[in-house]
């Protein structure tokens, strides 16, 4: 449902991401690997309309969003979150919640001045569905404490909250296990294997945790210097020499 | 053709007089990311002081200038260490409205002090006009603008060429690893804005004995230097040349040919259509920040 | 939010009960130049506060609702509601404008090109005779029906409860704007452009529907303003209304509104207070600002409101 094809961004002389294409089905969880500076997040940024391709077309459920404003595209249900931890910092976690369900509210000023019977109804409705989201992800007791004093971990957890509170239809998450420890990682797996499906259509994963991509994963896409060095099961991942060689270097001869 | 070319000289002049009173907010911009709206006021008490100086106390103009320059220079080194560096870090907002404050304060104690009525700072030079082909300059006028290209160049070199410079330099690419050379970064900062204060003092004394010094035309001043700030770019000296002396030929032209009324509106307009076409003016570097 | 619509409530009772207790005219007076200055604050904290830039020229609106109404019942002897409805609409469509180009910029640019707004509107004020009477201003301004009957005290009562009105008009709609859907995508682009637009919020957008509102209620305001003085020079654009209105939001608590409604009072009662000393009192503003910064950054009312929603898990259902 999400097709990249022949992506390509420059700044400057530097090629970020190269001709770099793949796609990502219903019900698929997808991961894009890579060593450091390979261009995951870039490439995660042309296909949420943060950053603008120098050339490549992004489409998603058919339309051609190449170039869209990002909140155009999150409006789409195109859904990411952010490698360095974003959230609402003033809110409470609740609040940053309820204030990413926006775009299933009323956004008529008109109703916002005189909300009638059925606008304090669905009013209502979003912030019960809040507050399920802050129960689901295990944040219930913190349901009123403002962002601010989360710890790192609880951090992370708002906001995958944010992220599925908006209502994706294809949810990218950027490295969501990083800072966390290995129970914890797990634990982070288990929960987005069960998202696959149930909330959210299909999953775009940029992570540096093997166990976790390895675990996740139905396929996997290896970007190294920008370009698409792999793409395959997680087995074959595995084994692919080119792959060892990117991250470990070459054998010595 | 003659009148266009009275025009063009007014026009460069007045525009290097205002590159000059820009001078001091660039800096402070460029270096520290410190919009100052107090910037016009520390003019005002440029000028103020300087009137006070030579007028009423009849010292020489030059030792007044740098008495003023030296009195400035500590009025904004203290303004940085007891208001600036607490907010430090925290973005442009409080810096915004800290200095907002203290130009509501400087303003209304002026007033206070010498009341509305505009003051000249006495000058050295003849107001004797001087006649260069069809052009016609006073005296004391055309003496400035020589100043005033002196004291540019000398903040440019003072930046680029001296050791104090080179900290100063250092310290706004990274504070921190500054700090870790040995550098005093905290005198730094205050030096700088002690800099920034001094150039605008000086602009008001130098401009006060050519036009007036005012208590209550430090707003005026600071739109006007932030026209020609963003005109050129901000955080650049040479922008605010280039900003100057474009909103000194507009304003002169505007004035001379089509109408007085609105020419302090000229200004505005450009940096309203700026903005639009070039959101970082014509010689700003353009700062991405995520 | 409970805290805020309580305390509004509350304050709306006493500012209607007050009359009966405290009497004259000069009493009165500060009672209409409080509820003038209650949708100012009002206004200019929906930008400062919930868009979270510093519209530091947002006279321009108070100017324009002010010389609407002044022209229109001067020169079309236009009634008192309809002229109020004009200056909304045309301070809004200057919102419109003025936000649409306004909103791109950031920071200091920002606060400098409204500034630029305010002082060409000045300029204009102050240059187009013809329409403005240039610095003489527009004086002879017709009272409202309402406020023609009975003495100078009742006239000022009227005036008076028609000014309640128009700020609780002000203070429902922001009430309502703010804790509804589009405040909430407003607060998220404040706090955080990046995730309001991973969401779908489109900051543009939200950043002008309340730059628009609040041109809106500042027109009102100064259409109110023109009635009750009865006179529009080109001094409504000028920076005193600006530090007033800069104070009120800072010392009362800005993204709050709760906040601007007690900075309004206390900055009216504190003028009031230092009339005799008219230049003094803008030194001590100035200091006010500089000390509420460095001392208070949340504002009086940031301590004790919050702004953000609590949610309460209904016992009965887990029971």
């Amino acid at each position: 449902m999400l097709e990249v094809e022949n992506l390509s961004k420059r700044f400057g002389g530097l090629a970020a991401v190269s001709d770099v294409s793949f796609g990502v089905k219903r019900g698929e969880i997808v991961s894009l690997i890579g060593p450091n500076g390979a261009g995951k997040t870039t490439c995660l940024n042309l296909i949420t309309g943060f950053y603008k391709p120098t050339a490549g077309r992004v489409t998603y459920d058919g339309k051609d969003i190449t170039g869209w404003a990002p909140y155009a595209i999150a409006q789409g249900g195109l859904i990411r979150t952010f490698q360095k931890t974003n959230v609402l910092k003033g809110l409470t976690v609740f609040g940053n919640v309820l204030t990413a369900r926006h775009r299933h509210g009323n956004t008529s000023l008109l109703r916002a001045f005189f909300p009638g019977g059925a606008q304090r109804q669905r009013e209502r409705e979003l912030r019960d569905e809040a507050a399920e989201i802050v129960d689901k992800v295990g944040l219930r007791a913190r349901m009123n404490t403002e962002a601010d004093s989360l710890s790192c971990g609880e951090l992370r957890l708002l906001e995958v909250a944010i992220a599925i509170s908006a209502g994706p239809t294809v949810l990218m998450l950027d490295e969501p296990a990083a800072g966390l420890n290995t129970e914890e990682a797990q634990q982070l797996g288990a929960t987005l294997k069960t998202l696959v499906g149930n909330m959210v259509d299909a999953l775009l994963l940029v992570e540096h945790n093997m166990a976790l991509v390895m675990d996740v994963s139905h396929r996997i896409v290896v970007l190294n210097f920008g370009r698409k060095l792999a793409e395959g099961l997680p087995e074959e991942i595995r084994s692919n020499p080119q792959v060892v060689e990117a991250y470990l270097g070459k054998p010595a001869a | 053709m003659d009148l266009f070319l009275q025009l063009l000289a007014n026009g460069l002049v007045i525009g290097t007089f205002y590159a000059l009173s820009a001078l001091g907010l660039t800096l402070v911009f460029g270096l520290m990311r410190i919009v100052n709206f107090a910037h016009g006021e520390l003019y005002v008490i440029g000028g103020l002081l300087g009137w006070s100086l030579t007028d009423q106390l009849g010292l020489n103009f030059f030792l007044a200038l740098a008495i003023v320059v030296f009195a400035l220079a500590v009025i904004g080194y203290l303004i940085d260490r007891f208001m600036m560096s607490r907010v430090r870090g925290q973005g442009e907002e409080p810096t915004i409205l800290l200095t907002i404050g203290l130009s509501i304060f400087i303003t209304n104690t002026a007033l206070l002090i010498v009341g509305t009525a505009p003051l000249k700072v006495v000058s050295p030079f003849a107001n004797k006009p001087l006649f260069l082909g069809p052009v016609v300059l006073t005296q004391s006028r055309l003496m400035l603008v020589v100043i005033c290209i002196a004291i540019i160049l000398g903040a440019h070199l003072l930046i680029q060429k001296t050791s104090i410079g080179r900290a100063m330099r250092a310290t706004f690419q990274d504070a921190m690893a500054a700090q870790l050379a040995g550098i005093r970064t905290a005198h730094i900062y205050g030096f700088t804005f002690a800099l920034g204060a001094a150039l605008a003092g000086a602009a008001g004394m130098l401009l006060g004995s050519i036009y007036v010094a005012q208590a209550t035309i430090g707003g005026l001043v600071s739109l006007k230097a932030f026209v020609v700030v963003i005109l050129g770019g901000m955080g650049s000296f040479a922008g605010a040349i280039a900003g100057g002396l474009i909103l000194g030929v507009a304003e002169a032209l505007w004035g001379g040919y089509v109408a007085t009324g609105y020419v302090d509106a000229i200004g505005f307009a450009l940096v309203i259509v700026m903005l639009l076409l070039r959101p970082y003016g014509l010689f700003g570097k353009h700062n991405e920040r995520a | 939010m409970v805290f805020e619509r309580n305390f509004l409530l509350a304050a709306f009772a006493v500012a209607v009960l007050v009359p009966l207790v405290v009497q004259g005219e000069y009493a009165m007076h500060i009672g209409v130049l409080i509820m003038f200055s209650v949708m100012l604050a009002t206004s200019f904290n929906l930008i400062v506060g919930y868009v979270g830039e510093l519209p530091l020229g947002h006279t321009a609106f108070l100017g324009i609702g002010a010389y609407v109404a002044a022209l229109l019942s001067s020169t079309f002897g236009l009634a008192f509601h309809w002229t109020l409805i004009c200056a909304a609409v045309i301070a809004a469509i200057f919102g419109l404008f003025i936000g649409a180009i306004t909103l791109r910029l950031r920071g200091p640019f920002f606060v400098i090109v409204t500034l630029c707004f305010a002082e060409v509107l000045r300029l204009i004020a102050n240059n187009w005779i013809d329409l403005t009477n240039g610095p003489m201003g527009i004086s002879g301004i017709p009272k409202p029906d309402w406020a023609m009957s009975g003495d100078v005290l009742q006239q000022k009562v009227s005036f008076y409860y028609v000014g309640i009105g128009l700020a609780a008009i002000t203070l429902y709609l922001s009430y309502r704007f703010v804790y509804s859907n589009i405040g909430r995508a407003a607060i998220a682009v404040r706090e955080n452009r990046f995730v309001a637009q991973s969401v779908g919020i489109w900051p543009f957008y939200f950043g002008l529907v309340t730059f628009v509102l609040a041109a809106a209620i500042s027109g009102v305001a100064g259409g109110y303003y023109a009635y009750y003085v009865s006179f529009v020079g080109p001094e409504v654009f000028g920076f005193s209304f600006m530090i007033s209105m800069l104070i009120m939001v800072l010392a009362g608590g800005k993204g709050t509104l709760v906040g601007p409604v007690v900075g309004a009072v206390l900055v009216v009662l504190l003028e009031e207070f230092l009339r005799d000393f008219k230049d003094l009192r803008f030194s001590i503003f100035g200091l006010v600002v500089v000390a509420v910064v460095l001392f208070l950054p949340q504002g009086l009312m940031g301590f004790i409101t919050k702004r953000h929603e609590a949610y309460k898990v209904r016992q009965a259902r887990d029971a």
